[in-house]
């Protein structure tokens, strides 16, 4: 059954070098040459941004191993110093679940002189418990589908299609989540006024994926990336998990977007439902572990 | 627990059912299976529907419940299916609606009053309920009568209120039964599917042929 390979990932990439707080691992590291699963990942990449310490050596190589079951995984990560992202499968899309709750909070207080308390108490609970019910009224409110169709154009999508009436069914790729990301962190999405607000929401992201924190429109989504930092760098992390398991397909579609100064990171996924939400949390926190510890 | 349940004979209309059978909770989901009735007579077909009964999908029963007029839609329902007890709620899950109101519903969408020309198209999309709303009435019966029924259930558990609404709604060729149930939120859903599930094994449902369903025996 092909949504049951067995699929390994093991991506080398060649990557400039970092150094402080929370640097990427792939981005210290020196190693032998590089293998480039995704070469349009690099075409962001500027010539002059290649490492001047490696002269004539060969670039560093970095390695992500994750044992997974399903039908997609993909992941994307973008160095904030030098502007390189790498990743896998990043250009293809799955449904955004609740991950776009950042864009429809972002979208609403950018566009909204004067939000109420009551609105913005919906916004956080959008973000930190991830209610369903508050991201709706968010969504009508700046319009449905026009709200999407302004993500993709302000924060420069590539690979991101609407879905008519349904925010959750957006179909974004790890490298848009990425980018999406950037938008916020940048202040692009939320705009000058809200940017520190809704990250400081994101950094306080709360509940676990225990049954008792999982609610029918909301829950816990404290978890995945921010499982793979270092613990004492964790109140740096800005994240938005989105995770639905959808009857259709009989799978999990789960997703992980965090941000730091320092880098941007996604990881997108469908498998089969009796794996848990657990199993693809688990997926996020590995990649993120590889990737910077 | 509260527990209220109706069943409605289609063979001469008569109801039955718990001595509180007049009495409203909120619906959760279990109204969603008119706001499908009511946008195909409405507006047609709609992908949207599809999900919103297979799968209980909320965001798009959000949106056709908006396209509808909200509160209006239930209104209509109440004038269409000639309901006595219930009333719109502050948003489409928070529908209040009494067991022999419920049955009443599934019997406008039995007969096509609720759905007119797409009235097979809808009961076999509720035949096709699966996944996690696929539990309660139906599953008293053996399987191959089980996939014979048409269901749309509702489940919510509401923090803010400390319970869960628990609901089923089932419709088969000769009967329209509903079980209602609210419980406190540190439960299980398990223990409101079950319930609708024993009151379905422990009733005597109307038969016309041998083929009619036929519960599994009571517990």
């Amino acid at each position: 059954m092909s949504r049951r390979t067995l699929v390994t990932i093991a991506v080398c990439a060649a990557l400039a070098i970092g150094t402080g707080f929370l640097v990427p691992k792939a981005l210290a590291s020196r190693y032998d040459p590089a293998v480039w699963h995704e070469p349009q990942s690099v075409a962001e990449q500027p010539a002059e941004e290649t490492p001047a310490g490696t002269g004539g050596q060969a670039p560093p190589l970095t390695l992500v191993s994750v044992s997974f079951t399903g039908e997609f995984l993909g992941w994307a990560m973008r160095d904030k110093q030098t502007g390189v992202t790498i990743g896998e499968n990043l250009e293809q899309t799955s449904s955004t679940e609740s991950m776009i709750k950042t864009w429809l909070v972002a979208d609403f207080l950018r566009t909204e002189d004067k939000p109420t308390s009551y609105e913005l108490d919906q916004a956080e609970e959008a973000i930190r418990w991830s209610d369903d019910d508050a991201a709706q009224v968010l969504y009508e409110k700046n319009g449905g589908d026009a709200s999407i169709e302004r993500m993709i154009e302000m924060c420069e999508l590539t690979d991101t299609k609407v879905y008519p009436d349904w925010w959750s069914r957006t179909q974004m790729s790890p490298r848009d989540a990425v980018r999406l990301g950037e938008c916020i962190a940048n202040g692009t999405a939320a705009g000058p006024q809200w940017t520190d607000w809704l990250v400081n929401e994101m950094r306080n992201v709360a509940g676990t994926t225990a049954a008792a924190d999982q609610e029918e429109r909301r829950g816990g989504g404290r978890w995945g990336i921010i499982d793979g930092v270092p613990a004492a760098s964790a109140d740096q992390v800005a994240i938005k998990n989105g995770w639905t398991s959808i009857g259709s397909d009989g799978n999990w579609h789960l997703n992980c977007l965090a941000f730091t100064d320092g880098w941007t990171m996604a990881v997108m996924m469908r498998y089969p439902d009796e794996l848990g939400l657990d199993y693809g949390a688990q997926i996020c926190e590995s990649i993120a572990s590889q990737l910077l510890t | 627990m509260w527990i209220s349940w109706a069943l409605l004979d289609l063979r001469n209309g008569a109801v039955s059912g718990s001595a509180n059978q007049a009495e409203t909770t909120m619906t959760a989901s279990m109204v969603k299976a008119w706001i499908a009735a009511d946008y195909l007579t409405r507006f047609g077909m709609s992908a949207l529907l599809s999900p919103v009964i297979r799968d209980s999908a909320n965001e798009p029963a959000w949106q056709l419940y908006n396209e509808l007029g909200r509160e209006e839609s239930i209104q209509r329902m109440i004038d269409v299916c000639g309901l006595t007890d219930s009333s719109p709620g502050e948003d489409l899950s928070m529908t209040l609606m009494s067991a022999r109101d419920t049955v009443r519903l599934g019997r406008a969408i039995s007969d096509g009053t609720a759905a007119g020309n797409w009235t097979p198209w809808l009961l076999e999309e509720m035949r096709q309920v699966r996944g996690r709303g696929d539990f309660g009435i139906r599953h008293a019966f053996a399987p191959a009568v089980r996939q014979t029924i048409a269901i749309k259930n509702g489940w919510d558990k509401r923090v803010a209120l400390g319970l869960w609404n628990v609901n089923c709604l089932a419709i088969s060729k000769s009967w329209v039964m509903a079980a209602l149930t609210r419980y406190p939120q540190e439960w299980a859903l398990s223990q409101g599917a079950q319930t609708c599930e024993d009151l379905a094994a422990g009733i005597t449902f109307p038969r016309d042929t041998p083929d009619e369903p036929t519960p599994r025996a009571a517990p």
